[in-house]
C-alpha cells in the first residue's frame, strides 16, 4: 500500500516528462526512419557475414541512421531530468523531511523513485523504440536480412540512460562539496557509457552496463540510508 | 508505561565547523505541551530533526518514544506527528490529493471525517492546490494532515512562521482544542512568544546551540526579573549581585535585568548598597526572552550620530 502510493506520487510527478521525452523519440525516430527510406544506404549490407560493429560506429553509421542519436540524447535527458526531479528538486523545495518522516521505510521510498525511473526510462522509451523498430521492419527496411542487433543495441543505449539517471542521483544525494565524491558518481557514469560504446559485442556491452548499474545503484542507495535530511 | 516520550542525552552537532547543537540533554514528559524557543539559528530546526532522526548527531544520543531517534520504525513514525518549517508540502497536489497520498501510511489511524471538519474549519476547499494556497492556509493543511492520524506526539517546528496574526490565533485555537480534546504530547517550536505563552505549559530556551533554561511557563515568568534602583551617589560600577543578565546605567539610576533571585535576595542587595528606592518593573515573555537571550554587548545596527 505504502509502496504504491508513492509510486504513483512518483509517477504522477514524472509522467509528464516521460510522456515528451517518448513523444519526442517516436515522432523524431519515425521521421528518421522515413528520410532513410528515401536515401538506403548499404552500411550493413557492405560489411561482410559475420563482421562485428562497434558500438561508437553506431551513432555514425546506424542502420536507421539518426536514430541511434535520438535514443542517445532521449535517454540520457530523460535520465538526468528525472534524477534531478527525484533527487534535486526535493531539496530545493525543502520537501524532504514531510516526504521521510511517513510510517514506511527509506529503502521503500528510494525503491518507488527507482521504479518510476525504471518504468519511465527502460519500460516507456524501451518499447517506443520496439514499436520504432517493428516499424521499419515493416516498412521492410533491413531487407532482404532484419539485423536484430540493431534492436538490442537500441535497447542497451536506453539503459545507458537509467545509469545517468542513477549518476544524478548520487549526486544530488551526496552532501559533500563539488570538487570531491559529488562529481565522482558522473565520472563514473560517464567511463561506463563510453566504456560501453567502446566494446565491439553486445555481450560485453551489457557486461559493461550492468556492472556500472550494480555499482551506482548500491552508491545511491547507501547515499540515501546516510544522507541527512 | 513510560512517562518520558522525548529523551536527549548530550545531542551535539557539528555542521562542518560550525557548531549548532551543544550537548542537549531533555525529557519530556507525556502530556506536556512544551515550548521550544529561541533567536533564529539557536538550533531549534536542527535539535527536532536529530529527534526525528532526519539529521544524524556528531555525539549523543535521542530517543521518541523509548526508540532511538536514528533508528526510527515506521510504526514509531506513525506515532508521531511532524509539522516542518515553512510548511513544505507537494505544490502540485490537491488537498483532496495530499489526503489520498497520506492515508495509506495510517490505515489504521487514518480520521477522514476529522480532516474534513479542520478543513471545513479553516474554511479550504479540498479541490484547491497546495501551490495556489497562501503560507497561512498550507499552514491549516499541514496541521490538519499532521494531526488526521491521530498522533500520541506533535512535533511542530515553527509552524506559525510568516503567519498573519488572524490565522495564526485561528491555526493556535485550533490546536489548544485539539489537545484539551485528546490530550496529546506537543513539542513546539516558535520565536512568537504570545504563541507559546497561550499554548505551552513547559519551555525550553536554546541559545546559541546550547540549553539555557528547562522549566514550567510559570517558573520562567517569575525567574527574569527588571529591578530599577535609584541610588543616593553614582551608583557601585561592580554589581556583585548574582544571577545577573545585564545592567544599564543612566545618571544615579541603575536598571538591572536579573534572573533566578527572589524579592528578598533583591531587597537584601539594595539595603547594603545604599539604594535610595528601588522597584521592580513588569516585563512580558517576550521582553524576558530578548532579555535572557541577549548577547552582554548587543551590536547597534545604526549608528544614528553618524546619519
Amino acid at each position: 500500500m505504502n509502496f504504491l502510493a508513492l509510486l504513483k506520487k512518483e509517477l504522477r510527478e514524472s509522467m509528464p516528462y516521460i510522456t515528451i521525452v517518448a513523444a519526442l523519440l517516436l515522432s523524431g525516430g519515425l521521421l528518421c526512419i522515413n528520410a532513410y527510406l528515401r536515401h538506403r544506404p548499404s552500411f550493413y549490407h557492405s560489411i561482410p557475414s559475420g563482421e562485428l560493429v562497434a558500438m561508437h560506429r553506431l551513432a555514425q553509421h546506424f542502420h536507421m541512421n539518426g536514430t541511434g542519436i535520438l535514443i542517445m540524447v532521449c535517454s540520457l535527458v530523460l535520465g538526468v531530468g528525472l534524477g534531478i526531479l527525484h533527487f534535486w528538486l526535493p531539496q530545493l523545495t525543502r520537501t524532504w523531511p514531510f516526504l521521510i518522516h511517513r510510517s514506511t521505510s527509506k529503502t521503500t521510498i528510494l525503491s518507488a523513485k527507482l521504479t518510476a525511473a525504471l518504468i519511465g526510462i527502460p519500460v516507456v522509451l524501451g518499447s517506443v523504440w520496439s514499436v520504432l523498430f517493428c516499424h521499419a521492419c515493416r516498412i521492410r527496411l533491413f531487407a532482404p536480412v532484419v539485423h536484430y542487433r540493431i534492436l538490442y543495441e537500441g535497447w542497451i543505449i536506453i539503459g545507458l540512460g537509467f545509469i545517468a539517471y542513477l549518476a544524478t542521483a548520487c549526486s544530488g544525494l551526496d552532501t559533500h562539496r563539488w570538487y570531491t565524491t559529488r562529481l565522482l558518481s558522473m565520472v563514473l557514469a560517464l567511463f561506463v557509457i563510453i566504456a560501453t560504446f567502446s566494446q565491439w559485442q553486445i555481450v560485453s556491452a551489457v557486461a559493461m552496463m550492468s556492472l556500472g548499474l550494480v555499482i551506482l545503484l548500491l552508491q545511491t542507495y547507501v547515499f540515501f540510508q546516510v544522507k541527512q535530511f | 508505561m513510560n512517562t518520558t516520550v522525548i529523551e536527549t542525552k548530550n545531542l551535539t552537532k557539528y555542521y562542518g565547523k560550525r557548531l549548532a547543537l551543544d550537548h542537549l540533554s531533555i525529557k519530556i514528559p507525556r502530556g506536556s505541551i512544551c515550548g521550544f524557543l529561541g533567536r533564529n539559528g539557536a538550533g531549534k530546526t536542527t535539535a527536532i530533526k536529530l529527534m526525528l532522526g532526519l539529521l544524524s548527531p556528531t555525539a549523543g544520543s535521542s530517543h521518541l518514544l523509548s526508540c532511538d531517534s536514528q533508528a526510527l520504525t515506521p510504526g514509531i513514525r506513525a506515532r508521531v506527528g511532524y509539522v516542518t518549517e515553512g510548511h513544505r508540502l507537494f505544490r502540485w497536489m490537491t488537498i483532496k490529493g495530499l489526503e489520498k497520498f497520506q492515508r495509506p501510511f495510517f490505515p489504521y489511524q487514518w480520521n477522514s471525517d476529522f480532516f474534513a471538519e479542520m478543513i471545513d474549519y479553516f474554511g479550504l476547499s479540498r479541490k484547491q492546490k497546495i501551490k495556489h494556497l497562501s503560507n497561512g492556509q498550507r499552514a491549516q493543511v499541514s496541521l490538519a494532515l499532521t494531526l488526521a492520524p491521530n498522533p500520541e506526539l506533535l512535533i511542530m517546528d515553527d509552524p506559525t512562521l510568516g503567519v498573519d496574526a488572524a490565522i495564526r490565533r485561528q491555526f493556535l485555537e485550533g490546536m489548544i482544542q485539539l489537545i484539551m480534546k485528546q490530550g496529546r504530547t506537543v513539542l513546539f517550536s516558535s520565536h512568537i512568544l504570545g504563541d507559546v505563552e497561550r499554548v505551552c505549559d513547559r519551555i525550553l530556551v536554546l541559545d546559541g546551540g546550547m540549553l539555557r533554561a528547562d522549566c514550567s511557563l510559570e517558573q520562567f515568568r517569575q525567574s527574569i526579573k527588571k529591578v530599577k534602583l535609584a541610588f543616593a551617589g553614582m551608583p557601585p560600577q561592580d554589581i556583585d549581585i548574582p544571577g545577573l543578565l545585564h545592567q544599564r546605567q543612566n545618571g544615579k539610576e541603575l536598571e538591572l535585568v536579573l534572573v533566578g533571585n527572589s524579592d528578598e535576595q533583591i531587597s537584601q542587595w539594595a539595603e547594603t548598597h545604599q539604594v535610595s528606592q528601588y522597584d521592580t518593573a513588569p516585563l512580558n515573555l517576550e521582553d524576558q526572552f530578548i532579555e535572557f537571550t541577549a548577547p552582554e554587548q548587543p551590536k547597534q545596527l545604526f549608528q544614528w550620530e553618524t546619519i
